[in-house]
């Protein structure tokens, strides 16, 4: 019987600078034959933490060709604050992968509609790579990012070569800009860029990933459009201790969001989402 | 590991029970002085250090003029300030006498009140910016501890918040309340002791607080149904924590 | 021969076979006020008992449980896993408790395993007690989980009078009975046992429709009986619900844990836990930057009844035995059963 909860070594490949809370982690098990074996799917994520401060959920944005992933770490608790400190090379620990991730298959051929907020950009990413790299066996692919502000937005150095993926329209908005900082995009919430959306509602699946209530919102706007509950996916957050469906912590009604999720067909959460 | 922290321990009103918890710490206190410098601390130490420090620990609450000025003094020679036990937090027992006007309570004690000068007592955080709280009448050292533990690993500490209940149960307690129809406190009282008093026998008084997101009022009402009068219960929430915004409707407002 | 009977005075012939193997557990007072402690002598063991505080998961999910230990040299960590493995006897445990603990064994195995959990169940041999004296919070009978055993035991005894009835319930069970002293069982004695199995169901005071009810609450979210709870006055005959967390800490197919570390002084080594946690407690769901998906009383009291009549993502595993502890513990008088009646419409 494997002991779910042990953590093994793993070590800091490479830190990329997001924002001035955020850093992207390219991280990798120490044991070659465990990262050998490492498999993991765009949405999923991993137990990662440091003995002694804890462990914390966070997804994979990216998984290299030689297996080792990256994630994307905001600053905001004990364990993303000490992942926060380390420095390229230092050792951590981690479990997983965890969790179901996006409905690949059912994105073949479709056009994709990806709309985040904020940090809920790199669950998403692996989608993007995907479509990046094997471009005609998806349908049109549409991103839609919004952030607080123009700083806070991850992977602005990607942005240049996701426009220019065929066959697909990047579109971004940031709540506030600061004086003085150049900023080109639209002001206002991810909604505020449906208007000028080309993805349809026929033969389309949307992804969405970031706050709840901007997930709530723009499932609510696709709906107006003609969008089907079950054509809409959603990444959620909750508080998770085991990341394997035992601790409880993460319960949306009927599901467990480590173990049946993160990402749910927005169709089978739908009820529990707001009230629970 | 970076310069150890300077600390300093400070004594406002309060019966000093919780720098005496400090030196209960016996059998850690030497590996605890290799992490940590106390560079003030009149109570154990000959020669004291007027700041500045990266943490202050404050026992007891502000009950004079003068010692609103001192801790003011201390906030600003302070990096982290730490309400450490209830008088610091919001009062505490000095702060039953809030509840009748300073000349009735002047009275009683004293014979001429001409020199008096006390104000109504109150936590630290009425007049200085409190950075972490360590509730207890006197907090438990292990939660000192664990402060101490947390502040050098930069992370927040883990110290409960959740009701005595949780720890009596932990202990396979029958509930008091339930059972023999003790006045407990535990429902509403933040846990942190290890459910001393419940697991003896006795209910809880309340020593550690109102708990994160008590219902005071639903305890107010089962101590009515199990016969307790109105001034009673008003005495049961005023004990430890009548000035908190949790507790202050059920203590007569 | 699958039964046997044995005279209730002799009861320590059972006792003494039994600890020459097993750590046994047991109830340790009659009534309501009962623990399951370790007993040493037959004189500790008061199969008297109507219910105990906590329910027999505190043996295989207790309160507090060391996972593994932790020390950090030279920037390398080793880790060692604590593992408790000694073969444990719970003597005396009731139908309602039994049901649930093969509903904690379901929970924890399935895809992912909990081997802390399983690693001390596989060690443990059950002697169960039918209950011939429901107590009167318990509604067992209306779960199909008591007050009589069918399944989940090594040994199961039945009060027929002056008399155990002993059946046997497994190669184990068979094995222990083997060296001891116990007499033949006769019809009559399976007679005496079926009159008193009906006698006992007709003393239940408490009873919980269960027909379509996980249906009915998921589609009650929106229901009163939340807020009345959660914020107003409570329901008929009780208080307001006070999160203080008792219902599910001695509940028995409660699963909920918080894991965390702790270090020493050192800084260096330390445990990795996990503690029993409650979803009534308000930082159950809290996550970073403050946010917390059930910061409402009325959403947690909800959640909790909901995950006990089988409609949280536990489903089934974690649902009610009937066991009563809850409305029995609860201070603020919130009995289950009058929820369930309430959503019925009833």
């Amino acid at each position: 019987m494997k002991n779910e909860y042990m953590a093994y070594p793993a070590v800091v490949k490479k830190i990329l600078k997001e924002s001035s809370n955020t850093n992207t982690y390219t991280l990798a098990f120490v044991n070659e034959e465990k990262q050998k074996n490492f498999k993991a799917l765009p949405g999923q994520f991993m137990m990662i933490g440091i003995f002694g401060i804890g462990e914390a959920a966070l997804s994979i944005c990216k998984i290299d060709e030689d297996g080792s992933f990256s994630t994307t770490v905001r600053n905001v608790g004990n364990v993303t604050n000490t992942i926060y400190q380390l420095k390229e090379g230092d050792k951590l620990n981690m479990r997983g992968p965890y969790g179901t991730g996006w409905p690949l298959e059912e994105l073949k051929g479709k056009d994709i509609l990806i709309v985040a907020g904020g940090i809920g950009l790199p669950p998403l990413r692996g989608i993007i790579d995907l479509v990046q790299k094997n471009r005609k066996n998806y349908g049109h692919l549409e991103i839609i990012y919004g952030a607080r502000t123009p700083e806070d937005m991850v992977f602005k150095y990607e942005f240049g070569a996701w426009r220019q993926i065929k066959n697909s329209r990047f579109d971004l908005t940031v709540d506030t800009v600061s004086l003085g900082s150049k900023w080109e995009c639209k002001i206002g919430l991810v909604t505020s860029c449906f208007p000028q959306m080309k993805t349809r509602n026929k033969n389309s699946i949307a992804l969405l990933c970031g706050p709840e209530i901007m997930m709530r919102f723009a499932a609510k706007c696709l709906e107006t459009i003609g969008f089907k509950d079950n054509q809409i996916y959603v990444s959620l957050e909750r508080r998770m201790k085991c990341g394997f469906g035992k601790c409880g912590h993460c319960q949306i009604g009927p599901k467990y969001v480590c173990k049946d999720g993160p990402v749910f067909s927005y169709d089978e959460i739908r009820p529990y989402i707001h009230p629970l | 590991m970076n310069k150890k922290p300077t600390v300093g321990i400070f004594k406002f009103t309060g019966c000093a029970g919780c720098q005496l918890e400090l030196l209960h710490l016996e059998d850690v206190f030497l590996d605890l002085l290799k992490i940590i410098d106390i560079t003030y601390w009149v109570m154990v130490k000959r020669e004291n250090i007027e700041g500045p420090w990266d943490i202050s620990f404050i026992e007891g609450g502000i009950s004079t003029p003068q010692e609103i000025e001192e801790i003011k003094q201390i906030r600003k020679k302070s990096k982290i300030m730490v309400a450490f036990g209830d008088c610091a937090i919001a009062g505490c027992i000095p702060s039953i006498r809030n509840w009748i006007p300073q000349m009735e309570s002047e009275n009683k004690v004293y014979t001429d009140t001409s020199v008096i000068h006390s104000t109504k007592v109150m936590g630290i955080g009425e007049y200085v910016k409190v950075d972490a709280v360590l509730k207890g009448c006197p907090p438990h050292r292990d939660t000192f501890l664990e402060f101490i533990k947390a502040s050098l690993l930069q992370i927040r500490p883990r110290l409960r918040q959740h009701p005595v209940c949780v720890e009596c149960k932990y202990r396979d307690n029958e509930c008091l309340i339930t059972s023999k129809k003790i006045p407990c406190m535990g429902p509403v009282t933040s846990a942190g002791c290890g459910a001393l008093c419940p697991s003896l026998g006795r209910e809880c008084e309340g020593c550690f607080g109102p708990m994160s997101n008590p219902n005071a009022a639903a305890l107010a009402d089962i101590f009515k149904e199990i016969g307790l009068h109105q001034e009673d219960i008003e005495r049961k929430f005023r004990k430890y924590a009548g000035m908190t915004i949790e507790f202050r409707k059920e203590a007569g407002q | 021969m699958n039964a046997f009977t044995i005279e209730k005075k002799n009861i320590h012939f059972l006792f003494d076979q039994f600890r020459k193997d097993y750590k046994i557990y047991g109830p340790t007072k009659p009534g309501y006020e009962s623990t399951f402690e370790e007993i040493t002598s037959i004189d500790q063991l008061h199969l008297d008992y109507h219910s105990t505080v906590l329910p027999p998961k505190k043996i295989f999910h207790p309160p507090h449980e060391q996972l593994f230990t932790f020390l950090k040299e030279k920037e390398t960590y080793t880790t060692k896993e604590i593992f408790l493995e000694e073969k444990t006897l719970l003597f005396g445990i009731h139908p309602c408790d039994v049901h649930a603990l093969l509903k904690l064994d379901k929970f924890f195995s399935g895809e992912f395993t909990d081997i802390y959990y399983l690693k001390r169940r596989k060690n443990t041999c059950i002697v169960a007690l039918n209950c011939v004296e429901p107590s009167k919070y318990s509604f067992c009978y209306s779960l199909g989980t008591g007050p009589f055993l069918e399944e989940g035991y090594d040994i199961l005894l039945t009060d027929i009078g002056t008399e155990y009835l002993i059946e046997i319930g497994s190669d184990e069970g068979k094995k222990l009975l083997e060296k001891t002293t116990v007499e033949k069982v006769t019809d009559a004695d399976f007679h005496e046992k079926e009159r008193r199995q009906k006698l006992t169901e007709l003393k239940f005071k408490k009873h919980m429709n269960t027909q379509w009810l996980p249906q009915i609450v998921s589609e009650s979210l929106n229901h009163s009986v939340w807020s009345d709870l959660g914020e107003r006055g409570g329901i008929a005959g009780s208080h307001a619900c006070l999160s203080c967390g008792s219902c599910s800490l001695v509940c028995p197919t409660c699963y909920c844990y918080d894991v965390y570390d702790t270090v020493d002084i050192t800084l260096q080594k330390g445990i990795r836990a996990r503690e029993l946690d409650s979803c009534q407690l308000l930082e159950y769901a809290e996550v970073a930057m403050h946010g917390n998906f059930r910061s409402d009383r009325t959403a947690r009291i909800r959640h909790w009844m909901l995950c006990k009549f089988g409609a949280a993502a536990g489903g089934h595993n974690s649902g009610c035995v009937g066991c009563g502890r809850c409305i029995r513990v609860c201070p603020s008088k919130i009995d289950i059963t009058q929820v369930a009646r309430i959503l019925r419409g009833e």
